[in-house]
Parts: structure tokens; sequence; C-alpha cells
């Protein structure tokens, strides 16, 4: 019985048609995105609409505050104490937590990393490796001061008294709250995807479910799904699909049925719109929050997700964090990225983040630091000096958030440990590990081929170079 | 106040697009080319198999129900009572007969009664394996998929830590497309789309890590497709 439990998703290369496979399905993605974005308006009311005709509710909210007070005010009607929730970065937008704690309900994360996270009091560093600065042993301590579980050091045990606690948690809540990966205007179907059975839990059991989406998630019909369930699993893990996706439509029909008596999609602009409005930045819209941005950033790779300060970190959060939290606020972001182009080669839906820096750039005002000598304001200045001042700029900026990083040492030792693993990869040689593969799309554009070995075992043997040296 | 919200966030959508509201209702670009691979066929049945097998799920051809009770009674360890829920028909009980082994049932679209309904999750947090029906499977990835309405399996398929799922191979598609063309069209022939539909690709699992992949997280750690015509 034990022998599937050994055995790992053997993610393996060929089972796509490679390069032209990829390139096809990016480009319908594209069209989709935009598609929708140009006639968000009434995808976005047919979705409601369709929400509405199986059941749920629909709350259009402005901004987080109008947002955490409907779900607040919904927690107190319905004298909930308890809500377990999925992993959503809409929520991690909005303080939701945070809300709901001053409300008198308490939140509790379900997802393995965001759960690990959330115990250690801190914020997720990644989109979908939210605990990727953490290390086994970090968490073996974790566990064993904070949960009074000894010290485990295996991962399937850790996993084990997660899972245990978690489950209590879970037949306890009154509420279940996720985040929405899709948005299906034509049914008012909601898609979330997942890979541990957390979201499957949240939404079956507590009576009351709660999703909450950014208006961007909208898309037009079921048909339309099928390229994005292919793109979206395979940039964020290598994965041909993950190991559960729910399609989740209304309320339960009927009293003995399976699944939550009440529905409340909350639909949120958040800045949102602001994006909209901006030719230039519109297709950040696009993102499916897949993370491949983040794993072949060599800044983000330095100095880990904390550093960006924000919701967002690598690339992406580069991006909208200025956008959504004010450029004034986070002015050095978009300066925090060489522009090496890596981000926009791997992003499935072929966001061009470095143009969306350079544009954010010159939105920002650019102060000229004391050594570098500013271009000429009449615009001779060759691009070389204008280049070499970004640069510098860059260097500066990523040099800022990577110092308030080593604030912390261990923070810092987990950042390092991301270099270390950039480093290697990047050297290239036999051993290549997934990041290696992806970032030899920078010239060839194919499908990420799926690694021939599991991710896990290049990352045992890269992460620790005490137990070998990398190969010249 | 609600009506309101909506009206504001319409607007300021418009605003950013630099129009009015729009006149026509606008057509879709085309969806991926329907892909046509027969249901059920060798080919699809085996790349089924291969796909599942893949992400470490198994997979067994059963023909007759004697199949299924040995498959059953070596899943069961021996001198251990176990629980076994199941969202399928009662014959699941005649399989088990003379194991060591007790049944909780949702049967088809039946109630189990209110009285059982309170206690339902905590009986489920207690059984060992979970059996149900899939109503389609994915051959490209080796996925099942579980549509609610006919079958109370959303809790017998996640809770209980294996997972033994009866497929017939005839309602095995080709392709993720296959099954969500199938799927729109059931929904509106038949009302709105099933309140939920799941597809399940191997055990549940984790890297979140050291990037570390292990199987068996929130829901099961096995995974048993057995395969059959018209058997259930």
């Amino acid at each position: 019985m034990s022998k599937a439990t050994e055995k790992f998703i053997a993610i393996q290369t060929g089972v796509s048609a490679g390069g032209e496979e990829w390139q096809r399905l990016r480009k319908r993605a594209v069209m989709i995105k935009s598609h929708t974005l140009d006639n968000l308006d009434h995808y976005l009311e047919q979705f409601a609409s369709n929400v509405e005709h199986s059941g749920g509710r629909v709350c259009w909210a402005h901004d987080a505050e109008e947002a955490n007070r409907y779900i607040c005010d919904l927690a107190r009607t319905r004298g909930v104490r308890l809500a377990v929730k999925s992993k959503s970065m809409m929520s991690e937008e909005i303080d939701l937590n945070h809300a709901l704690a001053m409300a008198g309900v308490e939140a509790v994360e379900t997802d393995f990393g965001e759960f690990i996270a959330q115990l250690a009091g801190e914020r997720p560093s990644h989109i979908n490796m939210p605990i990727v600065h953490k290390s086994r042993a970090d968490v073996a301590d974790l566990f064993a001061a904070k949960l009074n579980v000894g010290r485990l050091e295996e991962i399937k045990d850790l996993a084990s008294v997660a899972r245990r606690l978690l489950r209590a948690r879970f037949a306890a809540a009154e509420m279940g709250i996720t985040g929405v990966n899709f948005a299906i205007a034509e049914t008012g179907t909601i898609v979330l995807v997942e890979n541990e059975g957390n979201i499957r839990f949240t939404t079956a059991l507590p009576p009351v479910q709660v999703a909450v989406m950014g208006i961007e998630k909208v898309i037009p019909r079921l048909a339309d799904l099928e390229v994005f369930l292919k793109l979206l699993p395979r940039s964020a893990s290598g994965q041909k699909i993950t190991a559960g996706v729910s399609l989740l439509t209304g309320i339960k029909r009927a009293p003995h049925e399976e699944g939550p008596r009440e529905f409340h999609v909350i639909i949120l602009d958040n800045g949102r719109t602001g994006i909209l409005a901006d030719p230039q930045l519109r297709e950040s819209l696009h993102c499916i929050r897949c993370g491949a941005c983040l794993n072949v950033c060599p800044v983000y790779r330095k100095i880990g997700g904390h550093a960006y300060g924000w919701v967002y970190p690598g690339p992406i959060g580069a991006v909208l964090t200025p956008i959504l939290i004010g450029r004034e606020k986070s002015a050095d972001l978009p300066f925090a990225s060489s522009l090496c182009g890596a981000c926009r080669d791997v992003c499935p839906v072929k966001i061009n983040l470095p143009e969306m820096l350079l544009h954010l750039r010159t939105q920002i005002k650019e102060r000229p630091a004391a050594k570098v000598d500013p271009p000429a304001r009449t615009g001779s200045h060759s691009p070389r000096t204008f280049g070499q001042l970004l640069a510098n700029r860059a260097e500066r900026a990523a040099f800022k958030l990577w110092a308030a990083v080593m604030k912390d040492a261990r923070r810092y030792r987990r950042a390092a440990r991301l270099a270390r693993l950039a480093q290697l990869t990047l050297g290239g040689g036999k051993r290549r590990g997934v990041f290696s593969i992806l970032l030899s799309r920078w010239t060839t554009s194919h499908i990420p081929p799926l690694a021939p070995q599991p991710f896990s075992s290049w990352w045992r043997e890269l992460s620790d170079p005490d137990e070998r040296r990398p190969e010249r | 106040m609600k009506g309101l919200a909506k009206e504001n966030m319409v607007a300021r959508i418009r605003t950013a697009l630099g129009r009015g509201p729009l006149e026509v209702t606008p057509g879709c670009p085309s969806a991926l080319p329907e892909q046509t691979a027969d249901a059920g066929n060798e080919n699809v049945v085996e790349m089924f198999c291969t796909e599942l097998r893949r992400v470490g799920g198994h997979a067994v051809h059963v023909r007759v129900e004697g199949d299924v009770k040995e498959y059953l009674r070596n899943l069961l360890p021996a001198g251990v009572e176990m629980v076994v829920a199941s969202s399928i028909s009662a014959r699941v009980g005649a399989w088990l007969t003379g194991q060591n082994a007790s049944v909780i049932s949702l049967a088809h679209g039946g109630s189990v009664g209110a009285a059982a309904e309170d206690t339902l999750t905590s009986s489920l947090l207690r059984a060992d394996i979970g059996i149900t029906s899939a109503d389609y499977g994915i051959a490209e990835t080796g996925t099942l998929v579980l549509i609610t309405g006919r079958e109370r399996h959303r809790l017998v398929s996640l809770l209980p830590p294996v997972h033994v799922c009866l497929l017939d191979v005839r309602h095995i598609l080709g392709s993720m497309g296959q099954l969500l063309t199938l799927v729109y069209r059931d929904s509106y022939s038949g009302g709105a789309p099933p309140q939920s539909l799941t597809m399940l690709t191997g055990p549940s699992c984790t890297a979140d890590i050291e990037q570390t992949l292990t199987q068996g997280m929130h829901g099961p750690r096995e995974l048993h497709v057995l395969l059959h015509m018209s058997l259930v």
C-alpha cells in the first residue's frame, strides 16, 4: 500500500508537442485575455448574473475596505467564529486576515506553506511557493516550538501534523474563503486549482463559501478554460495538470447534496481599473499568477520575496506594486531589475514586463545619483550613458531592498540559499535544474521542457553544497 | 446600495476603456479547435493508464465483480477492522462480505437521514478507504472527473487516506477540451452547470517544503482506479 506514497510525480520530457504547441497556447491565451479586457464590463455583468442565477450573491467592491467590510459583516450575521482559508493572493492584497481578526473571526490558512507562514507570523515570499525562504529544519523548529509535537525531521511527518490539525479546523469552520483562478462568464462558475486538497475541503465542508476575485479573473466561456488549465500548472510547477481542479457553480441544489448553503463572490477592483486605463500597463492584467517570472528573475533570486515589501514579489510585483499601492510608496521597485528579459520570455501570457518596468521608470521621476551624471536634458544623451544610469539605479535599488532583508540574518540565509541555487543552475553543465531549463528559453522561447527528473531530487542536489560540488 | 456599487464599477471600467456601453454582444475569439478521439477506444484507455501511473496513481482493469472483491480484499490488511465509505450502490456492502470491514453508505442521490447528516463528517473522518465512481476520465492527463448531482462523492473521495474509484472505460475522453464541451452541452440542456465538478489527477500532494514532493497532503495518499465496463 505504501508504494504509491513513495512515488514522486514523474515529470518528464516529451509529454507535449513542444515549442509549437506552447506558442499556440500562449497566443490563444493572450487573445482571450485581451478580448475579455476589451469587453470587461460585459463579461463581469454576465458572470455576476449567472452567479446570482445559480443561487450565489455578488459583492462589487471598489477597494480593500469595501471587500473586507462585506466579508466581516457576513461573518457577523452568520455567527462565524472560525473561517478556513485556501491560498489567495487577493486576500493577502486586502489583508483580509487582519480585518477578520478585528471582527473577532479566527482565519486559518490551510495551504501547507501558508499555514507554516501564518504560524511563523510571516508573509509568503513567493506567489505559489510561499515558504521557499524556509528550510525543512526551520519548519521542524517552528512546529516543535509552536505546536508541541517534538522535533520532526521528515517532511511527510511535518505534513501529517498539519493534515491532522487542519482536519479538525475544516470540520469546525462555519465559513470557507478562497481566491479564484478563473471565473467563467457564461456559466457563473469559479475555477480553483490546487495540489493539496485543502481547496476541496474549504469549498465542500463549511456552510458559507466566500470567493474573492480581482476584476481581471473573468474569461468568457468554459471552452476557453482549457488553454489556461494547460498553461498555469506547466508554468507554475512543471505539471501537466494539478492534482485537483474544482469548477464550482452556486449553492447546493438539494438539502442532501454536498456543498455550501451560501455562496458569495466578491468582485474587487482595488486599483485595477487604473491599470486598465493605461494602455502600456493594461497587459499586466493578463497575469495568471503562475510565479514563473519570479523563478527566472536574477534579482528575485538574489534578494528574496520579502524584499519587495508588499504582496507580489518578483518582476510582476515590481510592476503591480507601484501601480496598486502608489508609485511614490514603492519608487525603487521598477529599478530593481536588470531588464534581462527572462520574465517576458517565460511568461505564459506574454506580458512584456521589462517594457512596463521602463514605462514605470519614466513615470517615477528619476533622481540622479551623486556619482552618476544625469542625462542631458535636451535629449542628445547617448543610449549608453542612459543605460549606465539605469544600471546604476537598478543596482542601488536592488541593494536597498537587499539591505533591508539583510538586517534579519535568518532571512538573509534563506535569500542566499536561493541565490546559490541560481548560481549553480546558471553555471550550466550537466546538472541542470528546472530553473536552468527555463532559462534556456531566453533564446529558444520553447515550451519549458518538463524536467526529466523530479524537481525535488535536483533541489536536494543543488541546495546543499556541502554534500556536493557543482560540476565545472 | 448594491446596485450602485455595480453601476459605479461598470462606469469606471467603461471610462478606463474610453467608451460607453456596448451596443452589441461581443463575439468571442474561437476556442481551440476541437480534437476528436473516440471515447473508450483502446489507445485512449492506454493513455489514461500511463498518465495516471505517471502521477503516482494505480490503474487496474476489472472484468467481473469478483475482480473488484479481490482487489479490495488485497487493500484491506488482515486482522484490522477497517471503515469503508462508499458513495456508489449498495453492492459495495456485498463486495466486502466476509471482510473485517464496516461500510458507511451514501447511496445514489438518496438521503442518509437528518440525524446521520450531522455526524456524517466525523464518521467519514474515521474512514480508511473511500469508494466512488467517476463520471469521466481524461486520457491526456490521467484525470478523473467527478460531478455532483448523481452521487455524493465530494467527501468520500477526499477524507479517507485511500481513494478507490470505479471508472467505466467508455467514459474516458481524449482531452480536456472534449470534457468542457460535453459539460457545457449537458449544463445547457439540463439547466445550470453542476454545483461541483472536480478533476482529480493522482493523490493529493505538496511541494511546499524545499520543493520536495510529498504525496498525501490534505486529501488521499493513494489513488486506485478500477477500470470496468458497465459493472456499476
